[in-house]
């Protein structure tokens, strides 16, 4: 029997870890951007457009603190549930305090600001995974139902008209084809673009509280 | 006997990393800081082991093994035996790919293959989504595990 070839365990892992670098990578870029943004933002409201008087250093820790903070809470987490939602918000903790450290937002004298740092991490990733699947979800399903019911023409975007040119060609799987790669476009850019806006919102909004906490 | 793996190492070696910096973070507001720091340091405690003690007990759950022996498949993780399919209960097996990884950035979709029971045929919507008492099995899914399953069942796949 086949079987009896394979004499010992089968252990595998995932072949590709593609898309973990990808995340990562964008997190990092997203979080570096916000990290330094936030920070030039301060330093011109501190010296205003004085550029030599500004903390270049400062600049340069909080740009690698928010990359830090925004690689690590990019880590993708498995699991279903509840679970999975804490072991999000266990590595936006973790993130938010790293990131914390390096740009001596968190200072490690002071367990009050570590404390901080942990909890805002921690639901600032859980409201950006949970409201961003959420609202990408909605989007889906209206995209879904706007391609697939053609009494919505009205509605209809540009690349949705070219779906329904082959359509009234008779090339109806091209159109299919078509009308499933636009809602696999939408859905993935919207999905992009919500995460990166509601990640952005909430954390220029902890940084704001964080620093004027301190 | 066989063993097969049912989820990556990935899974295990993250959650336990996650749990254990959580509970090594309260820990160290212990050893660190003096009791000036009360609150800061109960609070920091509560909150990081909050999140790491379960995540520690989820990271043995998510460590399961597909035994294959006789006419019987058992799904087991560290702690116990989650399913028994005898071979005359499988309706069919699937290849689906299925959202796993999640992350501000990115959902992360594996491909998987899913025994399904003639008393579960309902469908797999996410992965690791292996419990106790449901009669339906996925597992990671790679071309040699694919075969021995298909082998083992004599059935052919969709």
């Amino acid at each position: 029997m086949l079987i009896s070839n394979y004499i010992t365990p089968v252990m595998y892992l995932d072949p590709s870890g593609e898309s973990f670098i990808l995340a990562l990578g964008i997190g990092f870029l997203i979080g570096a951007l916000i990290g330094g943004g936030f920070e030039v933002i301060g330093q011109i409201n501190a010296c205003g457009f004085d550029i030599e008087a500004w903390n270049w250093s400062q600049i340069g820790l909080s740009t690698l603190g928010g990359g830090v903070a925004g690689m690590i809470s990019a880590i993708p987490v498995g699991g279903t549930g509840l679970l999975s939602y804490l072991a999000t918000f266990g590595i936006g903790g973790i993130a938010s305090v790293s990131g914390g450290l390096i740009s001596v937002a968190v200072s490690l004298s002071d367990p009050s600001t570590i404390a901080l740092a942990f909890a805002i991490g921690g639901f600032a990733n859980l409201l950006s995974r949970g409201i961003s699947n959420k609202v990408n979800k909605i989007v889906a399903d209206r995209a879904q139902s706007t391609l697939r019911n053609s009494s919505a023409f009205n509605n209809m975007t540009l690349s949705d008209l070219a779906g329904t040119g082959l359509k009234n060609s008779g090339l109806n799987s091209s159109y299919i084809k078509l009308a499933n790669e636009a809602v696999r476009l939408i859905t993935y850019s919207n999905g992009a673009f919500m995460r990166s806006i509601l990640y952005s919102t909430i954390n220029s909004s902890s940084s704001s509280l964080l620093s004027g906490w301190y | 006997m066989l063993k097969l793996k049912v989820y990556s190492n990935y899974m295990f070696i993250l959650f336990l990393i996650i749990s254990v910096l959580c509970i090594g973070l309260g820990l160290f507001s212990i050893i660190y800081y003096s009791s000036e720091f009360k609150m800061a340091k109960f609070i920091l405690l509560i909150l990081s082991n909050l999140v790491g003690i379960p995540l520690l007990m989820y990271s043995g759950y998510l460590k399961q093994t597909l035994y294959i022996k006789d006419d019987c498949l058992t799904l087991k993780n560290i702690y116990k035996i989650m399913v028994v399919l005898k071979k005359d209960e499988i309706l069919k097996i699937d290849i689906q790919e299925l959202p796993t990884y999640y992350s501000w950035v990115k959902t992360i979709y594996k491909k998987y293959i899913c025994i399904y029971s003639k008393t579960d045929k309902e469908k797999f919507v996410k992965g690791s989504a292996n419990k106790s008492g449901n009669k339906r099995i996925q597992l990671f899914h790679s071309d040699i595990k694919h075969k021995i399953l298909l082998n083992f069942f004599d059935k052919k796949t969709k």
